[in-house]
């Protein structure tokens, strides 16, 4: 049973972009047609006419990059991130659902579904987030965006899709996924997602050997960019197979045990 | 090194604004109307060029956005030589103001990272000036906030703190909020209260944001974090210490430990060896 209701499947309308863009198209031609044709019936108003239509263009690109830069998208989104990281979930879920009531870009709305999946993942709902990261995915794959922003997110989101689903434990899956990461306009902070998913899955798989080599290669990269809770498990993978015991809050020893499954149980123990 | 950010928005506009009129004036001024396939053929050259437009503007932004990224991962690797260099290529080429100011945030935290607080503190200030001023976009403010905050450290750090505070007050705004600025701030609000010797803030400071310190600080910083608020706790004393907060070791390996002795060696005593 989840924590939260993460998602409801009417909080997601179409993106709006594409519509927009036809709808754009459309006038756009409609306009010119019309200006031909009024400089074919007053020909001693088509200089009028055209320097009219140059300054419509120029004004509507002009209102669209001003409308576009007053969005409140971004602060929105890191209210979001903000909530989540000062670990009030109830507020950061609300807020993403709220974001996503409105008319969204289809990155944009992709970026929101991160957002709730990162909160899922948070309160070890990995079902939840498995299948939010999916919408994202899909949202981003079927949206038309640069190919930059579309690498960005892409990569992003499947890095945490297959430590979803690695904690979920459908192992195949989350490696199937991770081969996705590896794209060349990927965030920095990708790396330490994949990196953080392909541990989860050697330590799952029991090839604690191969988890020991890649916590060797990785050490550097995840001390340098993870967050704590991260840290939190990687210490606990470091510590299988040995006596050392890793002390954490109840609730992170149950999100780190749910996570790395039944080889961190011995290594993890909850002290207030 | 002189500094050649542009605006790119504004560029855009011009350029596209610049080249609709020229069309209109070619459309007008050859007698294109008449001719319906010669205005249709100037209208595709308008589109083409204003398709290339965005191609080159977007090619030189994605190439920044590419050495910030590659330089941020050569950071975390700790490969901070091949870093920098990166970086002047972004810092010294002609690329959009966001792109620069990033580049120079990065540097900033290199030079952080080895100790060199005077060169961080310039590289910031640059990011500062490079983020502020006229801006047509959505992240607006986003590297001011970052740079900000830590600029706002680094002087608190080396005892600037006048221009510690005084940086610190320009950071509540809009577009400045993103996670890691604000957690940044509460690093260097804390700092800051430290260096004046009121404890009893610091504690109070770092208590109020510490899930998001712990969440959003990578190692270094986290630890740095949390040894402030033992050190000042040990300072106020058992009466304090039992009534209001209690505090667990603050273990730090090598790397955490000698980055805590240089930006505030009074606190280092309270870590204990991972």
């Amino acid at each position: 049973m989840a924590r939260h209701v993460y998602l409801d499947p009417g909080d997601l309308h179409p993106p709006r972009r594409r519509f927009q863009i036809v709808v754009a198209w459309i006038l756009m031609l409609a306009v010119l047609v019309v200006a031909w044709q009024l400089a074919q019936m007053e020909p001693e108003l088509a200089p009028l006419v055209f320097a009219l239509l140059a300054a419509l263009i120029v004004a509507a690109i002009a209102a669209a990059v001003v409308r576009a830069s007053r969005s409140t998208f971004t602060l929105d989104l890191q209210a979001v991130e903000l909530a989540r990281l000062r670990e009030d979930v109830v507020r950061a879920v609300a807020n993403a659902r709220a974001m996503l009531e409105k008319p969204l870009a289809g990155h944009q709305q992709a970026m929101v579904l991160s957002a709730l999946g990162s909160c899922a993942e948070d309160e070890g709902d990995f079902a939840e987030a498995a299948e939010i990261f999916v919408r994202a995915e899909g949202t981003l794959r079927a949206t038309p965006m640069s190919a930059m922003v579309r690498a960005q997110s892409l990569t992003l989101v499947a890095a945490r899709r297959a430590f979803a689903h690695a904690a979920l434990g459908d192992l195949q899956r989350a490696r199937a996924t991770l081969a996705t990461t590896r794209l060349r306009d990927a965030f920095p902070s990708a790396a330490t997602f994949a990196r953080r998913a392909e541990l989860v899955i050697s330590a799952r798989e029991g090839a604690f050997d191969r988890l020991a080599s890649e916590l060797r290669a990785s050490e550097m990269l995840l001390r340098n960019s993870a967050g704590w809770r991260d840290r939190m498990l990687v210490q606990a993978l470091s510590r299988v197979g040995t006596k050392d015991v890793l002390e954490v809050e109840p609730r992170l020893r149950e999100w780190i045990v749910a996570v790395a499954g039944p080889s961190v149980q011995d290594v993890v123990r909850a002290v207030e | 090194m002189k500094l050649r950010g542009y605006n790119a928005t504004i560029v855009w506009l011009a350029v596209v604004g610049t080249v609709t009129a020229l069309t209109c004036v070619a459309i007008v001024g050859c007698g294109l109307l008449q001719r319906f396939e010669l205005m249709v053929f100037a209208l595709l050259a308008w589109a083409i060029t204003n398709l290339v437009i965005v191609w080159a503007i977007g090619g030189n932004h994605r190439k920044g956005v590419r050495l910030n990224n590659d330089a941020v991962l050569l950071i975390t690797r700790g490969d901070l030589e091949h870093a920098n260099a990166k970086l002047r290529t972004a810092v010294s080429g002609v690329f959009p103001r966001d792109v620069v100011a990033m580049a120079l945030f990065n540097q900033g935290v290199v030079a952080v990272r080895t100790r060199d607080l005077e060169t961080a503190k310039a590289r910031f200030r640059e990011s500062v000036a490079m983020s502020g001023g006229f801006r047509l976009t959505r992240a607006r403010g986003l590297y001011e906030g970052l740079s900000g905050a830590q600029l706002a450290f680094s002087c608190a750090v080396t005892g600037e703190l006048d221009e510690a505070e005084a940086c610190l007050s320009r950071l509540d705004g809009p577009g400045r909020a993103s996670p890691l600025a604000v957690a940044y701030a509460a690093r260097a609000r804390a700092t800051l209260a430290l260096k004046r010797g009121k404890l009893e803030d610091v504690v109070a400071i770092l208590d109020g944001e510490r899930a998001l310190l712990r969440n959003a600080l990578a190692q270094n910083d986290a630890v740095l974090s949390e040894a402030m608020r033992a050190y000042a706790l040990s300072r106020l004393g058992d009466a304090y210490r039992a009534a209001a907060r209690t505090t667990a070791p603050i273990y730090a390996d090598d790397l955490a430990r000698a980055y805590v002795r240089s930006m505030l060696p009074e606190v280092e005593p309270v870590l204990v060896q991972q």
